[in-house]
C-alpha cells in the first residue's frame, strides 16, 4: 500500500465515521434514516466544483503531498514539496504535484407560497426533494445553501456533521401565509450576487409565479450555474376533476373565476397546461437550465430520484 | 275555513325572503386552486345566477315557512272532526238544594236535555253534589237518558266540580268528551275550570230566607235550643221565627233581618224535650224563593246506647253504670239479641260461637276461675306503659303501675285486623279487632277487671267508656244537611223519611235529598228507632244571589270548530326536519364532485383555509419531532 492509498483509506474511514455520526443524529422526521443511508451512495454531479473547500478531486495540480505527477522546481515553490529522492537520483530539483480537491456549492431555492401548501402532498414532496438533495450534498462534503423564495437570504451547511441541522431547519419551515415576495427573479438575482462562484442551483416550485421566468433563469445562466427547476404539480392540477358550474378561487390572490366545466373545458385545460409546461421547458433550455415536472403524488425514491439521475444531476 | 288570527298572514312574507336568500346564495360551489393561470385563458359560459333552480331544499324551506304561517293564522273549520269520531258529551247536572229555587231545576233539566239532543255521540250524565254520581255512562239511548234526567231531583249541600270531572274521566276511561256543567253557580266561582268545561248557568238571582243552623240539647231538667236565620235578599226583611217542640208550637219571634245578614236566636225551655223545629217566614211579603230551607229540625233526645251484659263482672258493670247515655240490661247467652239500632253486648266469660250484630266486649271470666296455664306465676301483672303513643283506647290514661289480674283472651290473638292496645307482664291485656268483615267491632280484655287494683283507678271508667264508644256502631247525627253522608250501622236498616217514604239502608247513605224527619231502625227488629232531622238550610246553598252569569263559558274550540293550527305546525316541523336531514346529506350546490374535499363551503372558503392549514399542520408536526 502506497502512502497515497493509505491516506485515501484514512480519509474514507473518517468520512464514513462522520456519516455514521450524521445518521445517528436525529433526522427531524423529514426522511427516514434508512432512506438517508441509501442517499449517501449518491453524489451530485457538478461540472465545475468551484469551492476550494471540498472533497471532490479537482483537475488542477498543485504542489502537494499526494504525488500524482512531478514538474521542475520553480522559484516560489515551497521547499517541502521538493522531491528529494528525485534530486538524489537525477540531481535535479523536482516538485511533487498532487490533485487539488474542490467542493460544489449547492443552492436550494424552495417556494413556500400558499399554492405549494394547497395540496398537502405537494408541500410534502417539495420538502422531501429539498431534504434529499441537500442531504446528498452535505453528506458528500459539498456546501448546501437553503433559500426560501420569499426570503433571499439563506443558511448554509457543509459536512456530514451538519446534515442533521439542515434537516432540522427544513422541518421548521412552513408554508408562507401569503404569497407576498414570492418572486423567482429577485431571489435568483440575490443568490447570484451572494454566490459569485456559481454552483448547482435547484429550484423547487410549482412555478405558478407571476414574474418572467426567462429573465429569472438568465440571472443564473450557465456555465457558472448549473440550474435545475423541479416543478411540482399536484394531481388536481395535472388532471382536475371538476364538472358543472364552479367558482375557481386563486389561493394566493383570492381572485374568483366562475365557469362551467365540461369535457371540452377540461381538454382545453390540458392543452393549456401542456403549453405552459413547454414554455417553462423552453425557457429553461434557453437559459441552460434543466426542467423536471414531478407529480406531488409520486414516490420520491421510485420516481423523483431516478428522474434526477436521468437528468444527470445524480449518479 | 276561518282564520282566527289574520295577522299571522304577515308570516307569509318569509316566503319571498327565502326565495331571495336562495337566489342570493345560489352560487357555484367554490373550488380553491393553486393558480388561475391555466384557467384564465379558457372560454366557458358563466353560470346563470339570476334564475333560482328548482331545489328540494328550497321546496322544503318554502313548505315549512308556509306551514308555520298557516299555523299562525290559526285556521279553523266548523263541523265535526271526522278523525275523532262521534263526540262524547258528559253532562254534569247540579243537584244541590239551591237548584230547587224557582225554575232553576226545570231550566237545568231543559239545558241538559238540549245538550243530550244536540250530541251526536254517546252521552254520560253525572250529578254534582257532595259526592258526584254517574247516572248514565256512554249511553246512546236518548229515551233512557231522558228518564234518567226525570228521576233526578235537587237536594244536597255543596258540590265539587273537579271531583266530578275526575269521576267522569275515570268512568270514561280517558276517552275525550265534551264536558258540560249545568248549574246555577256563576262560572267565575271556578275560574280554573274555564278551559276545561263548558259552564252553562241557569236561574236568576233571587231573594231567600233560610234557617241555616240549629242546635239543641237537654241539660238536666231543661232544654236549650238555638238557631240561626238568614236573609239572603237584597232588601231588609221582617220575618217571623217560630219554635216548635215535640210537634207543638212553643214560641214565636218577629225580627227584622238586614239584607244578606243572619241572626242567632236561643230558647231555654224548662223541661226536657224530644225534638225541636225552627221555622222562618216572611212577615212583609218579601219573596222567599226556596221554601225547603225555611225549616230546620233536630232530634234533641238521642236514645241511649243499649248495652246487654251477659255474665257477671262487678267492676266492669259498675263502670258501665257510671256512663251517661248508656242503658244497661242483663241478658243471658240464650236471650242475647242483636242490638238492632246500634247497641253493645258485654259478654263476661266464654263467648258464643255466633256473635250478635253491633259492638262486642269480651271480658274474662270471674275471679274464681284459674288463670291461663301459659301465664302461670303471679296472678296480677303491672302495667308499665307511660300512656303516650299508644292505641287510642288507652292513650293518655293514667294506667301506669296499675296491677291487673291475669285473665284469658276469648278470641285468638292473631286474628286478622287485631291490634294490641295494652300489654302487661308479657301478656296481652287489651286488644281490638273488626268482626265479620267490618260489620262491627270487638274489644277483648285479657285481664279480669275484678282482680288487681285497676278497678280502683279513676282511669278505669274512662277506659270502659272508650271501649263502649269504640265498639258502638255508628249512628246518625241529630241533624244533618241534605245530601251529606249519614253514617249508619253496617247491617240492614230501614230508613223512614218524610211523607212516609221507606228505604233500605246500611253502612250509610248520602241520598237524603229531601228535608224533614227521618227514623232509622234495624230491619226486622223491634228496637226503638233513631230519629234525626235533615235540613236544607245552608249558608252556601241558601244564598241564591248567583246566576247572573248567563253567558256560557264554553271555549270556542269546543263549540264545534276544528282547529288545524297544530296540524300545520306539525307539518312545518316535519318539513324543517326533512330540510335539516337533506342539508346534511346533499351539497348546497346540488351536485357532487370528486374534488369536494377541496371544495369550499357556501359561506366562504374553508377549503382554502383547510388546504393551507393542512400543509402547515403537517410541516409543523415534523418540526416538532
Amino acid at each position: 500500500m502506497t502512502r497515497t492509498e493509505a491516506k485515501d483509506n484514512a480519509k474514507a474511514k473518517a468520512k464514513a465515521t462522520s456519516n455514521a455520526k450524521a445518521n445517528e443524529a436525529p433526522t427531524a422526521g423529514v426522511l427516514d434514516t434508512e432512506f438517508l443511508r441509501r442517499l449517501e451512495h449518491l453524489r451530485l454531479l457538478a461540472a465545475q466544483p468551484t469551492n476550494p473547500l471540498g472533497e471532490r478531486p479537482g483537475h488542477l495540480r498543485m504542489p502537494a503531498a499526494d504525488v500524482v505527477d512531478h514538474r521542475p522546481y520553480s522559484p516560489g515553490d515551497e521547499i517541502r514539496h521538493v522531491d528529494w529522492h528525485a534530486l538524489a537520483r537525477h540531481d535535479e530539483l523536482i516538485v511533487r504535484l498532487g490533485n487539488v480537491t474542490r467542493g460544489a456549492d449547492v443552492c436550494l431555492v424552495l417556494d413556500r407560497s400558499p399554492s405549494m401548501a394547497l395540496e398537502p402532498s405537494k408541500w410534502r414532496m417539495a420538502i422531501e426533494i429539498c431534504a434529499a438533495i441537500g442531504w446528498i450534498a452535505i453528506a458528500g462534503g459539498d456546501r448546501a445553501r437553503l433559500c426560501l423564495l420569499d426570503q433571499a437570504a439563506g443558511d448554509s451547511w457543509r459536512g456530514p456533521a451538519q446534515a442533521p441541522r439542515f434537516l432540522e431547519r427544513l422541518a421548521g419551515i412552513g408554508p408562507a401565509p401569503t404569497d407576498a415576495g414570492s418572486l423567482l427573479g429577485p431571489t435568483l438575482a440575490a443568490v447570484g450576487r451572494e454566490e459569485g462562484r456559481g454552483g448547482l442551483l435547484i429550484v423547487i416550485s410549482d412555478l405558478w409565479l407571476d414574474d418572467d421566468l426567462d429573465e429569472a433563469i438568465a440571472a443564473l445562466a450557465a456555465p457558472r450555474w448549473e440550474a435545475q427547476l423541479v416543478q411540482i404539480l399536484a394531481e388536481a392540477e395535472l388532471a382536475p376533476r371538476l364538472s358543472g358550474p364552479v367558482a375557481l378561487v386563486d389561493v394566493e390572490s383570492g381572485q374568483r373565476l366562475e365557469m362551467v366545466v365540461d369535457e371540452h373545458v377540461l381538454a382545453d385545460y390540458q392543452a393549456g397546461l401542456r403549453r405552459r409546461l413547454d414554455e417553462v421547458a423552453n425557457a429553461c433550455a434557453l437559459g441552460g437550465a434543466a426542467h423536471a415536472v414531478v407529480s406531488a403524488e409520486s414516490s420520491l425514491e421510485a420516481v423523483v430520484l431516478p428522474l434526477l439521475r436521468r437528468r444527470a444531476h445524480l449518479r | 275555513m276561518e282564520f282566527a288570527r289574520p295577522a299571522g298572514a304577515l308570516a307569509l312574507l318569509a316566503v319571498p325572503v327565502i326565495v331571495w336568500l336562495h337566489r342570493a346564495r345560489r352560487r357555484a360551489p367554490e373550488t380553491v386552486v393553486a393558480s388561475l393561470q391555466p384557467w384564465a385563458a379558457l372560454v366557458a359560459p358563466a353560470p346563470r345566477r339570476r334564475r333560482v333552480p328548482p331545489s328540494a331544499l328550497l321546496a322544503l324551506r318554502l313548505a315549512a315557512a308556509t306551514a308555520f304561517a298557516f299555523a299562525l293564522l290559526d285556521p279553523r273549520s266548523t263541523g265535526v272532526d271526522a278523525t275523532l269520531g262521534p263526540e262524547r258529551v258528559a253532562v254534569f247536572l247540579d243537584t244541590s238544594s239551591s237548584m230547587a229555587a224557582g225554575v232553576r231545576w226545570n231550566a237545568a233539566r231543559a239545558v241538559a236535555a238540549e245538550e243530550i239532543a244536540s250530541a251526536d255521540g254517546p252521552v254520560s250524565i253525572f250529578t254534582l253534589g257532595p259526592r258526584p254520581r254517574a247516572i248514565a255512562v256512554d249511553e246512546l239511548d236518548r229515551g233512557l237518558l231522558a228518564r234518567s234526567l226525570d228521576a233526578l231531583g235537587p237536594g244536597g249541600t255543596g258540590f265539587h266540580v273537579p271531583d266530578a270531572v275526575a269521576l267522569a274521566r275515570a268512568v270514561l276511561d280517558g276517552r275525550p268528551a265534551r264536558l258540560v256543567v249545568v248549574t246555577d253557580l256563576p262560572s267565575a266561582a271556578a275560574p280554573e275550570l274555564a278551559e276545561l268545561v263548558i259552564w252553562r248557568v241557569v236561574g236568576e238571582p233571587e231573594d231567600n230566607l233560610a234557617v241555616v243552623g240549629i242546635h239543641g240539647r237537654n241539660v238536666g231538667g231543661r232544654a236549650e235550643v238555638a238557631g240561626r236565620v238568614a236573609n239572603f235578599g237584597r232588601a231588609p226583611a221582617e220575618v217571623v221565627v217560630d219554635l216548635e217542640l215535640d210537634g207543638a208550637p212553643e214560641a214565636e219571634a218577629r225580627i227584622v233581618l238586614q239584607p244578606r245578614s243572619s241572626r242567632d236566636l236561643e230558647w231555654t225551655i224548662g223541661r226536657r224535650i224530644e225534638r225541636a223545629r225552627i221555622g222562618v217566614r216572611s212577615a212583609d211579603g218579601v219573596r222567599d224563593a226556596l221554601p225547603d230551607d225555611d225549616e230546620a229540625r233536630i232530634d234533641v233526645a238521642r236514645p241511649a246506647v243499649p248495652v246487654q251484659v251477659v255474665g257477671e263482672s262487678e267492676a266492669f258493670e259498675r263502670a258501665l253504670r257510671s256512663l251517661e247515655g248508656v242503658s244497661i240490661e242483663r241478658a243471658g247467652l240464650g236471650t242475647l239479641r242483636s242490638p238492632g239500632e246500634g247497641g253493645v253486648a258485654v259478654i263476661v266469660g266464654r263467648a258464643p260461637t255466633l256473635l250478635p250484630d253491633g259492638g262486642i266486649v269480651l271480658v274474662p271470666d270471674s275471679p274464681s276461675r284459674p288463670p291461663e296455664p301459659a301465664s302461670q306465676g303471679p296472678e296480677t301483672a303491672v302495667v308499665r306503659f307511660e300512656g303516650a303513643g299508644l292505641h287510642p283506647l288507652v292513650r293518655g290514661l293514667a294506667l301506669a303501675g296499675a296491677a291487673v289480674g291475669r285473665g284469658r283472651l276469648a278470641g285468638p290473638a292473631a286474628a286478622p285486623g287485631t291490634v294490641v292496645a295494652l300489654e302487661a307482664g308479657g301478656q296481652t291485656m287489651l286488644q281490638a279487632r273488626p268482626i265479620d268483615g267490618g260489620r262491627g267491632r270487638m274489644v277483648e280484655l285479657g285481664f279480669v277487671p275484678d282482680r288487681g287494683d285497676l278497678r280502683a283507678r279513676a282511669a278505669f271508667p274512662l277506659l270502659v267508656a272508650r271501649i263502649v264508644s269504640w265498639v258502638t256502631p255508628p249512628r246518625p247525627p241529630a241533624a244533618v244537611p241534605v245530601g251529606t253522608w249519614v253514617p249508619m250501622p253496617s247491617w240492614p236498616m230501614v230508613l223512614t223519611g218524610p211523607e212516609g217514604r221507606v228505604q233500605l239502608a246500611g253502612y250509610g247513605t248520602d241520598r237524603l235529598d229531601r228535608p224533614g224527619w227521618y227514623a232509622l231502625r234495624a230491619a226486622g227488629g223491634d228496637a226503638p228507632a233513631i230519629d234525626f232531622g235533615v235540613n236544607a238550610g245552608d249558608p252556601f246553598e241558601s244564598d241564591l244571589a248567583g246566576g247572573e252569569d248567563r253567558t256560557p263559558a264554553a271555549p270556542e274550540s269546543r263549540a264545534g270548530s276544528i282547529e288545524w293550527w297544530w296540524w300545520a305546525l306539525a307539518f312545518g316541523f316535519a318539513a324543517v326536519l326533512a330540510e335539516g336531514l337533506g342539508a346534511r346529506t346533499m351539497p348546497s350546490g346540488g351536485r357532487a364532485s370528486p374534488d369536494s374535499g377541496r371544495r369550499a363551503g357556501a359561506n366562504g372558503s374553508p377549503g382554502r383555509r383547510g388546504g393551507r392549514g393542512g400543509g402547515r399542520g403537517r410541516s409543523g408536526g415534523r418540526g416538532g419531532q
